[in-house]
């Protein structure tokens, strides 16, 4: 097997992997706000975070950026507490979403944290082999390819709670936002790196 | 050492074999990249139990004898049809924080030709339902990747 689509089924695969749940919350956080008409919105959105996350991982093969991997596990479940508290002083619910740049942004810079984890992680294994761009790429493709398909189910139970359950819109962004808030309350305290 | 040590915020679960082989050398080195908790869970049931110091200046007597037996049990190379014996040449460290890989290097001369080449890498998987472990083998210039997991943990190439 190639090395490029060997890497992508992996990248593809982890974003599946329960396991490693912290990020599916990440996209359930960042992505449960938006009603299905903002699809745009939300696939620059997702594509700004993988971003952020490629950014970081092709530094992996060198030692450019050496932040603790302790404090960056850490930072993670933070990252995840901010989205979902952000998503709780949202003014509007039903309207389109206001700010996007600055979500745009803030998407992208969480990437950044996010890809230092694995990026720490990659570094380690591969040992500074020069062949590290093609896996990190294929990885990361297979996690933004993983990512799109979770967003697409995540905007699709709120379609189905909020425009044809009639839930409001609002109990949905506190139900999810909640559930996210404590669960990233639980990775920090486990993370804590004092 | 954090309280996170079983709790990665990313548990991605790998690990890298490269096996190379070049007729003119007659030699085959095989690379095995490791993560040190993922060590210290199956040998000391612990992954934050650093008594075995592997790789370390203040190594265990006995922490290499504990690796190679937890290794023979998951992991081997049969070289037309004939099983290697594991003998660590080198160990190296990488890597920070729970982000540390233990590098093995281990060689085997005089392999005068390359008929078939069978791989068991099943390491972790006893610990880990996701772990997966990367193989590369590179034979006279020629690269092919592998995926082996609990699943398939056994892969053979002929040439």
């Amino acid at each position: 097997m190639h090395p490029f689509p060997f890497y992508l089924k992996l990248g593809f695969e982890h974003i599946s992997d329960l396991a490693a749940y912290d990020h599916l919350l990440f996209l359930v956080a960042l992505c449960a706000v938006y009603r299905i008409e903002h699809w745009k919105n939300v696939l620059i959105l997702v594509t700004a975070f993988t971003v952020g996350h490629s950014l970081t991982l092709a530094l992996a093969g060198t030692d450019s950026i050496t932040v603790p991997s302790s404090l960056i596990e850490f930072l993670i479940p933070t990252t995840i507490l901010l989205t979902a508290v952000h998503n709780l002083f949202r003014a509007d619910s039903a309207g389109p979403p206001a700010r996007m740049g600055q979500n745009y942004f803030i998407a992208l810079f969480f990437g950044l944290i996010h890809g230092m984890g694995f990026s720490n992680y990659f570094r380690a294994l591969l040992m500074g082999d020069s062949s590290v761009l093609i896996p990190l790429l294929g990885f990361n493709v297979g996690i933004e390819l993983g990512q799109l398909l979770v967003v697409l189910i995540i905007v699709s139970v709120s379609f189905f709670l909020v425009n044809l359950v009639k839930v409001r819109f609002r109990d949905w962004n506190v139900f999810v936002s909640g559930v996210a808030s404590g669960l990233s309350l639980l990775l920090m305290i486990e993370n804590r790196f004092w | 050492m954090s309280a996170s040590a079983t709790t990665h915020a990313h548990p991605l679960r790998l690990s890298l074999c490269e096996v190379e082989y070049e007729s003119a050398s007659q030699t085959i080195t095989v690379s095995l990249r490791l993560f040190l908790m993922d060590i210290n869970e199956a040998l000391v049931f612990d992954p934050d139990n650093n008594v075995l110091a592997l790789g370390q200046a203040d190594e265990s007597a006995d922490a290499e004898e504990l690796l190679l037996a937890y290794l023979n049990d998951f992991f081997y190379l049969k070289v037309n049809g004939r099983r290697l014996e594991l003998k660590v040449k080198t160990k190296r460290l990488s890597g920070n924080g729970d982000n540390v890989a233990l590098g093995l290097l281990f060689e085997f001369p005089n392999v005068e030709f390359l008929n078939s080449l069978e791989i068991k890498n099943a390491v972790f998987t006893d610990l880990f339902f996701d772990q997966n472990n990367i193989i590369y083998v590179h034979v006279n210039g020629e690269s092919k990747s592998l995926m082996l997991n609990k699943k398939t943990p056994i892969h053979t190439l002929d040439f």
